[in-house]
């Protein structure tokens, strides 16, 4: 441990500056750029930086490989039989995976259109880009999202949307962070350490989909990364970068989006979507407040199914009689959260406190709620419950 | 488990005739001046002969006893790590042929040598690094840049194999190489300074010397020498190979079968190639051969130098083929 860290700082000293602070995904971008150009030479001088810096970094020796083939003026064949073909594949996923979004990165000053209004109190969404195996850290920066990393991230073994145990899938959603379990107390498969999320959450729960224990975590030491995709649902990072992740997520505060893909618009189209929701959200809670319970009751869509069980005939029935029999209802509503929700086309996911006052009751809660837009335009509230 | 083996190649290369024509002429030469001289060259000889006959350990105090009285002498020296090689002492052959790159650093054989035992170790990187230190001085080296081409091949192997994890990721390769068994001394002027080396006094002159050549076969060389550039520029094949002469010899002692099938490949290989010619000077050899010296720039996708090549051409029915092609 000691000599290792001796031989990191040794190569920090002998590197030039510009390549310490190169990432080691940079470096092996940067030899690939270089191979491709026929700069054989200078390509494997990056390679044996990196190397010697990342000796698992497979994807690196891989591409190594293909250099010292390409030198030797030899057709040399990668090992083949015996199953080597999936970890063949698995790197060349990689490569592919990491090529594409060093080539296609998101467009400048673009958001991903989830975030149509995160907490005010968020600085940081973490945001997982399952199809691009890819995590970006997002930052509020004076109300502009900037991304302030991206990391390579593997996913379940079966890919995405999760809807059972066992199914290797992750899932695909919003969640919270439930603590931070360290290195020592976790076997040699997690790495440096994992961060719990809280699936199941409630829309989950309420698509019956089961499992537990999905976590962001690290890979163990005798790997760099592991495949594209390889775990049983986690997400998993290199070491260093999952350690680098903690001063940005808060457990039970930091938003982790798991999404099958992003879409990075320009804040304009993003601030138009967040207000044509807000407008919703605000007409119910006006038709609430002046007791019109039937324009309020408008809002529930047909298949609304309420907290404590009634349908939606059963809870036009309960609000009607509870309305009528109020002098005056007065909501307000505050710090709202709302995000589209990942893998439901049309589907905000919202959040906020609500202070409810009228003639014989008087309640500050905070509420959740799922909006649909439907196909022709119109917005109803599919479910909701008090957190 | 997943092994890989690569074609094994492992040849001495046959002593150059020419070579040996030229030693036997400095020998000769030594001889006439120096009595003890001789006797001393005439032990590095039989020690060489031994060598060659399997008497390693007579071979081998042979050539200490030569050392012990001239212990600068470097093809005694060269020709000792060559005997230690065969007698398994790896530890020893490979100090020697160390020293001699500390001490000769512009003779490449050392460091082919060098790094053909570094292989055997399965130490590839300080084989590469050996090689390339070869090829540094002398770009056109034939047998390093083959073996290099090994050695890569066995230090790709290894990278792929410990991409995808498997155990033997250097293990199951040992590549053997060309090991280089004669110092090219005389083409290359190596003469350390406080050493003597048999290849220090000048060949005697002459007797009668060679007319000088003459316009309209200069010109006639000038066009060989561009249509064989032009054919390995173009990649051409049959016109590359016609611009060789029957008689042609290999220098790095491959046959010539095994030549033209390398040369086949390096030349199909890269997606382009451009060889361009200057500074041509031609010279006369004997009265139908001539020497073409000039700067030789090779460029394609996979590599490029810049050389000093020369082509011997014999003038065969008119038309100008090449008999020998090395580099200064």
């Amino acid at each position: 441990m000691h000599i290792r860290a001796i031989c990191a700082c040794l190569l920090l000293l002998v590197a030039a500056p510009v390549t310490a602070a190169l990432t080691p995904e940079q470096q092996w971008l940067a030899a690939t750029e270089q191979f491709e150009q026929g700069q054989l030479r200078e390509a494997e001088r990056t390679l044996e930086r990196l190397l010697q810096q990342e000796p698992h970094f497979r994807l690196a020796r891989w591409l190594q490989g293909d250099l010292l083939a390409a030198r030797s003026g030899k057709k040399i064949k990668p090992p083949v039989g015996n199953g080597v073909e999936i970890k063949a594949q698995d790197l060349a996923d990689e490569a592919d995976l990491r090529l594409r979004q060093h080539r296609s990165p998101p467009a400048a000053g673009h958001v991903p259109d989830l975030l149509l209004q995160p907490a005010a109190s968020a600085k940081f969404v973490a945001l997982v880009d399952l199809s691009a195996a890819r995590l970006h850290v997002l930052e509020n920066k004076g109300g502009q999202w900037q991304r302030v990393r991206s990391y390579f991230a593997g996913i379940g073994r079966k890919g995405f949307g999760k809807q059972s145990q066992g199914d290797l899938r992750t899932p695909v959603g919003i969640y919270r962070i439930t603590g931070f379990t360290p290195d020592d107390e976790l076997p040699e498969l997690y790495g440096a350490g994992s961060l719990p999320l809280d699936y199941p959450n409630a829309w989950d729960r309420s698509k019956k989909r089961t499992g537990s224990g999905i976590w962001l975590h690290g890979v163990p030491r005798e790997t760099y990364v592991r495949a594209p995709r390889s775990s049983e649902g986690c997400v998993t990072l290199a070491n260093e970068e999952f350690l680098s992740l903690k001063p940005f997520l808060t457990p039970g505060r930091t938003p982790v989006i798991l999404s099958e893909k992003v879409n990075w618009v320009a804040p304009a189209a993003l601030e138009a979507s967040r207000k044509e929701f807000l407008a919703q959200l605000e007409a119910w809670r006006q038709a609430w407040s002046s007791k019109n319970t039937a324009r309020y009751l408008d809002y529930y869509a047909p298949g609304f199914v309420s907290e404590d069980g009634m349908n939606r005939a059963q809870f036009a029935a309960f609000k009607q009689r509870v309305n009528a029999g109020k002098q005056f209802i007065k909501v307000s509503v505050a710090e709202i959260e709302a995000y589209r929700y990942p893998g439901e086309p049309g589907l905000v996911m919202t959040s906020f406190k609500q202070d409810y006052r009228s003639d014989n009751l008087a309640k500050v809660s905070r509420k959740q709620q799922f909006w649909r837009r439907g196909g022709d335009g119109r917005w109803s509230i599919v479910s909701e419950e008090t957190l | 488990m997943i092994a890989i083996y690569y074609a094994l190649r492992f040849f001495y290369p046959e002593v150059r005739v020419n070579r040996i024509r030229k030693h036997l002429l400095a020998t000769l030469f030594l001889s006439l001046c120096s009595p003890l001289l001789s006797a001393a060259v005439a032990e590095v000889e039989e020690a060489r002969a031994l060598l060659g006959s399997g008497q390693l350990d007579n071979a081998l105090s042979t050539i200490e006893s030569h050392l012990s009285g001239s212990p600068d002498d470097a093809e005694g020296r060269f020709l000792r790590g060559l005997i230690l090689v065969k007698l398994n002492k790896t530890a020893d052959a490979l100090k020697t042929f160390a020293e001699l790159t500390r001490d000769y650093p512009q003779l490449p054989e050392p460091y082919n040598n060098l790094a053909v035992i570094y292989a055997q170790q399965g130490d590839y990187e300080k084989a590469r690094d050996a090689l390339e230190a070869a090829l540094a001085t002398h770009p056109s080296y034939a047998t390093a840049h083959e073996n290099l081409g090994d050695i890569y091949a066995a230090l790709a192997g290894a990278a792929y194999n410990r991409a995808l994890s498997l155990d033997q990721a250097n293990q199951g390769i040992r590549t053997k190489l060309n090991l280089v068994s004669q110092l090219d001394t005389q083409d290359r002027n190596a003469v350390p300074r406080t050493a003597l080396a048999i290849s220090e006094p000048s060949l005697p002159p002459p007797v009668a010397p060679t007319p000088p050549t003459t316009k309209p076969e200069t010109d006639a060389v000038t066009s060989a020498v561009q249509a064989w550039a032009k054919a390995w520029s173009t990649r051409s094949l049959d016109a590359y190979f016609a611009a060789y002469d029957g008689d042609f010899k290999p220098e790095n002692g491959l046959a010539r079968g095994d030549w033209e099938s390398q040369r086949r490949e390096r030349i199909k290989k890269p997606q382009n190639i451009s060889v361009s010619v200057s500074n041509l000077a031609i010279t006369r050899v004997d009265g139908d051969r001539v020497q073409a010296q000039f700067r030789q720039k090779y460029t394609s996708d996979l590599l490029s130098n810049e050389i000093t090549k020369v082509l011997e051409l014999r003038n065969s029915g008119g038309t100008w083929k090449i008999v020998r092609e090395f580099a200064r």
